[in-house]
């Protein structure tokens, strides 16, 4: 499902240096390390975000190396993409934020609806349509940026950090909403800190250390 | 028809977005379109005035002595010129009556001869009277042989033409001045809208958004402004031109000088986005 190969990306300041990995269909790997590692900068190459210098990124039938640009929407749209920021629009409501990705893709209202209303229903936030994401916890505004990530149903998801900062009890259970994802055949590429938390899951874990990978369990 | 709707909803968040600098935006748009409303409806008003003035407008060609008879002649030919609507042929008796009119008849009790040369008053359209045009023409009837002299009232010629052109050249610095203010406040609030934007246009791309989906709201916010204030300001100029046409002082403003002034307006407003998101690209505009 998603590839790299042999991947470099150098900057001043660290980067990632000849990291191969693959994440088979329905698979959750999980890339721990300490800040600064290269986590942040290996996910945002699997979603092109970032362009290797050298190596190959395949995600699904696109190959990042002779992808063209234009070509970079569809690719991501295989793919649902949580950021660490979870660039979400404060202005809009729960409803409106997760609406947004029917309305970019192109579906008829009614499509867009029925899709929103069954990831936030998947999430549970149901209750929480009006809210803006300023007036939801930091867990809520997590499972506000999963269920947006979630619509129309991708093949994989990513997430960068999605149990950062969360205390431990609303960390269990963003957990177990990952596992119900993944329970559906969804392969996960995430990153984080507490792999602790991960250990009664099915969950492959490659470690990364100055832009390397280092290990793996 | 969907990516229309997406993109018409976005850019209107856009602009609401931008906040005061969409107002001032909108308000300078709507002051580019009113002045040149204005300028229109000031220049339909000249021209109204400058083809009164013109219309009374008439070039006198003196015969040569002894030619005398040929002046029926030389009015049909004269009337067979371009531009000629009305030629009046003044013989001898006809030209003491209009010396006397203006200067009274003394000087034909002095002489024994009336000395008057017959002459050919001739009128023209106003639309094709200008200096360039009637000096052509009166350098044509002076160089014809039976023609001794012409006379017309070039200066006033001058004097409306010099003034017709000193007043488009100010207009026209005044309606560019106040564009480039206007592009310049667009510009402003795009970048404003687009810094407040930057977690939408993020979102979107995150979600497969396409660039054109995150730049055309962008852009049809600019011209949106455009739209608004151009009917503001048009509306607003062309509805007082309205009222002041009942009593005749203007014109009645013409639609397609209205549609004109909200596509020039629009230009504007998609000029200035285009510019912030030009400058944008080179910054986190892109991911």
């Amino acid at each position: 499902m998603i590839e790299l190969i042999r991947v470099t990306k150098q900057y001043s300041k660290g980067g990632i240096k000849d990291v191969s990995l693959r994440v088979g269909k329905g698979e959750w790997v999980n890339i721990v390390g300490r800040s600064g590692a290269g986590k942040t900068t290996l996910l945002r190459m699997v979603y092109a975000e970032l362009l290797p210098d050298i190596g190959e990124v395949i995600v699904g039938d696109y190959r990042l190396s002779s992808m063209r640009e234009r070509d970079i929407p569809a690719m991501r749209r295989q793919l649902g993409i949580v950021d660490q920021d979870l660039a979400l629009i404060q202005d809009r409501t729960v409803y409106e934020n997760v609406m947004l990705v029917g309305e970019v893709v192109g579906w008829t209202r009614r499509h867009s609806k029925a899709e929103a209303l069954k990831v936030l229903n998947r999430v549970g936030l149901y209750r929480h349509l009006d809210s803006y994401p300023s007036q939801l916890s930091f867990g809520e505004q997590r499972r506000l940026a999963i269920a947006r990530a979630l619509v129309g149903e991708p093949r994989a998801l990513v997430a960068d950090e999605p149990l950062g900062s969360l205390d431990l009890e609303t960390a269990q259970g963003i957990l177990e909403l990952l596992s119900s994802i993944h329970a559906r055949g969804t392969a996960l590429l995430m990153t984080t800190h507490q792999p602790e938390l991960f250990e009664e899951y099915p969950v492959r874990t490659v470690r990364i250390d100055r832009g390397q990978l280092v290990g793996e369990q | 028809m969907r990516r229309i709707r997406f993109i018409l909803r976005e850019a209107m968040r856009a602009l609401v977005r931008s906040g005061l600098a969409g107002w001032l935006a909108i308000l300078s748009l709507a002051a580019v379109a009113g002045f040149c409303s204005s300028v229109w409806g000031a220049r339909q008003a000249l021209e109204a005035a400058r083809e009164g003035l013109l219309a009374r407008f008439e070039l006198e060609a003196f015969v040569r002595p002894g030619r005398e008879s040929k002046l029926h002649e030389l009015g049909e030919w004269m009337r067979a010129r371009e531009g000629v609507t009305e030629v009046i042929e003044v013989n001898k008796a006809m030209a003491a009556e209009r010396f006397s009119e203006r200067y009274g008849s003394e000087m034909f009790d002095l002489l024994d001869h009336n000395p008057l040369p017959v002459s050919l008053i001739v009128k023209y359209d106003p639309k094709v009277v200008n200096v360039k045009w009637i000096t052509l023409e009166a350098q044509v009837l002076q160089d014809h042989p039976d023609i001794e002299e012409v006379a017309y009232e070039g200066e006033l010629l001058s004097k409306l033409e010099d003034l017709g052109a000193r007043l488009s050249m100010g207009l026209l610095i005044v309606v560019a001045v106040i564009a480039g203010i206007a592009v310049f406040l667009t510009f402003q609030s795009v970048r404003v809208a687009i810094r407040s934007g930057l977690a939408w246009a993020r979102a979107v791309r995150l979600v497969g958004g396409t660039e054109g989906q995150v730049r055309q709201p962008f852009v049809t916010a600019g011209i949106l402004a455009g739209l608004i204030g151009g009917i503001l300001g048009a509306g607003l100029v062309g509805a007082v031109q309205l009222l002041l046409a009942q009593s005749g002082a203007v014109p009645i403003p013409q639609p397609v000088a209205l549609a004109a002034v909200l596509v020039l307006t629009m230009l504007i407003g998609a000029l200035g986005s285009a510019a912030a998101i030009g400058r944008r690209s080179h910054g986190r505009m892109t991911s």
